[in-house]
């Protein structure tokens, strides 16, 4: 057998058990036996079998992804590295700008749009080796849960979530092995729970969102949708850092997320709250994320009993912030080509336009106080390391509905989606969202842990010790492929 | 929601230069939660706490 055709036979091994995760991907292409252009063609492959059920992504780079991953294999057939992503395929959310390329933002109003230059993150992955696969479905200008017309790969009839949708449902589906998310209130974690995988929202200015689509300057974050929680902290490190070119980024060191990352959790301090986090979840969501809290203690956690106060404030504040932030981004726009907006992002921004200064002014003020409940719980002596909660209160909602029931009461999706997620973003914290189960419908549950301001890594170790007990993200979709 | 309300929201768009009807502007108030979050805002102990407005006085290129 020639080099080559053991080369072949290994790259089959590695790609018949489905696709491997960044992290194993890596190591396969660093021990030689998994090509770059093999594995971007396998996923271009499946984007092509499996994208038209699931609607995920909005433009997809064929071409320049190839011409990438055969300048990824000839440096390594030269014993160079272009970087710790060298031929890894990632999806950017069509909020990233990407020289060239049209930035759509899920809108008819960006129609005609080409980005002159990359984002941060989009330069910062390709720095890293990445291979760009194409653009993810987006909700309208991230306003929004829903992220029509993606699909959920769990179930088609429901929805991925938002306003990540397309880039969870790809990650989902493996038609990418990691995609890159924004998160004003949950858009990150929901689309990350709804579909059974791992959601990180840094901290508020650890990663750049110059050249990223706003929706509201203080509450909007960037960051990555993965299978694994090792995978999200392979991509924090790539992406992480100041960038003086977005007035939201904070000059914080990038500690080293990798290397401690399997140091376990013995004796970490789990807070679980006893106000509003379980108040009104689902009981399979409740039996789920209880069971993942035992999980925790066997890996040698410790829980704590924690209230967060003010917590209850976060849906009015949030919603005060972000309508008005949105309604003067779009100011221009909503009142040029209004009819280019869908109804529901129109009634929102119009909404948003009714807000008073006043109103406005105390939300930011109330959001001190917030800031202020999480940071008596999560520091001082008696402070907890993590707090621990359920992600979403429900499952995924179908593909069409308006509302989903919460509490026994049907609210609109949005309000079913993002109550427990919110907060985190109110606060700035880094949030992590880990499958830890499937209800009896088959549809994912997921765990939240929240931490301290750019402590990502306690949230990274805790979560990596979860997945190491656990295979809900070894699960895959029902797709028809066995 | 009332209909003076709906009139108000029409009219405070119109000042705005937001052309729209009334069936737009009770939509926009149907998901609005300003009415009941302005009231919530004045009953929090808020006093003497700065906004979280970021302003950075450094100029930057």
């Amino acid at each position: 057998m020639t080099a080559l055709q053991e080369t072949r036979l290994q790259e089959a091994s590695v790609l018949a058990a489905g696709l491997p995760t960044v992290t194993e991907a890596i190591e396969a292409i660093g021990a030689g036996a998994l090509s770059p252009v093999e594995l971007t063609e396998h996923v271009l492959a499946r984007i092509e079998r499996l994208d038209p059920l699931l609607d995920s992504y909005v433009d997809v780079f064929t071409e320049s992804a190839l011409a990438k991953a055969r300048s990824v294999q000839d440096a390594i057939a030269r014993g160079e590295s272009l970087g710790p992503l060298q031929g890894i395929p990632v999806g950017l959310k069509d909020l990233y700008d990407v020289a060239g390329t049209p930035t759509l933002a899920g809108s008819a109003v960006r129609a005609g749009h080409v980005a002159d230059t990359d984002s941060t993150v989009t330069r910062k992955l390709r720095a890293a080796g990445a291979v760009i696969t194409g653009k993810t479905v987006t909700h309208e200008f991230a306003y929004g849960v829903v992220s029509a017309p993606a699909r959920n790969p769990w179930d088609r009839e429901t929805i991925p979530g938002g306003s990540s949708g397309g880039s969870a449902s790809a990650v989902a589906a493996q038609l990418c092995l990691a995609a890159m998310g924004s998160d004003t209130g949950g858009s990150i974690r929901i689309p990350a729970g709804l579909c059974g995988l791992v959601g990180l929202k840094p901290t508020f200015g650890r990663v750049s969102k110059r050249g990223v689509a706003e929706l509201s300057w203080s509450l909007d974050h960037a960051g990555p949708i993965t299978r694994t929680v090792a995978d999200a902290a392979v991509l924090l490190q790539a992406i992480a850092g100041h960038d003086p070119g977005d007035r939201c980024s904070i000059d914080e060191p990038v500690p080293d997320y990798l290397t401690g990352l399997g140091a376990g959790i013995e004796g970490l301090r789990v807070g679980v709250p006893t106000n509003f986090f379980f108040d009104a979840v689902d009981p399979e969501v409740a039996d789920a994320v209880h069971a993942a809290l035992a999980v925790l203690v066997e890996a040698g956690a410790v829980l704590v009993d924690v209230t967060v106060p003010h917590v209850e404030l976060t849906a009015d504040l949030v919603s005060t912030i972000v309508g008005v932030e949105a309604a003067a981004i779009h100011q221009e726009h909503i009142r040029t080509v209004p009819e280019a907006y869908t109804a529901d992002t129109r009634m929102r921004l119009l909404a948003g336009e009714l807000i008073s200064g006043t109103s406005y002014v105390n939300a930011q003020r109330a959001r001190r106080l917030v800031v202020d409940g999480f940071r008596s719980v999560l520091s001082g002596l008696s402070g907890v390391d993590v707090i621990a909660t359920p992600t979403l209160p429900v499952t995924a909602p179908a593909f069409g509905a308006k509302t989903a029931q919460l509490g026994g009461a049907d609210v609109p999706v949005m309000a079913a989606l993002n109550p427990l997620t919110a907060p985190a973003n109110a606060a700035g914290l880094p949030a992590l969202a880990v499958p830890c189960g499937f209800s009896a419908a088959g549809l994912p549950l997921s765990l939240q842990l929240m931490g301290r301001p750019f402590d990502e890594a306690t949230l990274l170790v805790a979560g990596h010790a979860y997945q190491r007990r656990t295979d809900w993200h070894t699960r895959r979709p029902p797709l028809g492929e066995n | 929601m009332t209909d003076p309300d709906v009139q108000q929201a029409v009219r405070r768009l119109a000042a705005a230069g937001l052309d729209v009807d009334e069936q737009q502007a009770r939509e926009a108030l149907s998901v609005s939660r300003e009415p009941d979050a302005s009231k919530l805002y004045r009953t929090l102990p808020i006093d003497g706490i700065e906004p979280m407005i970021a302003f950075d006085p450094r100029w930057r290129a």
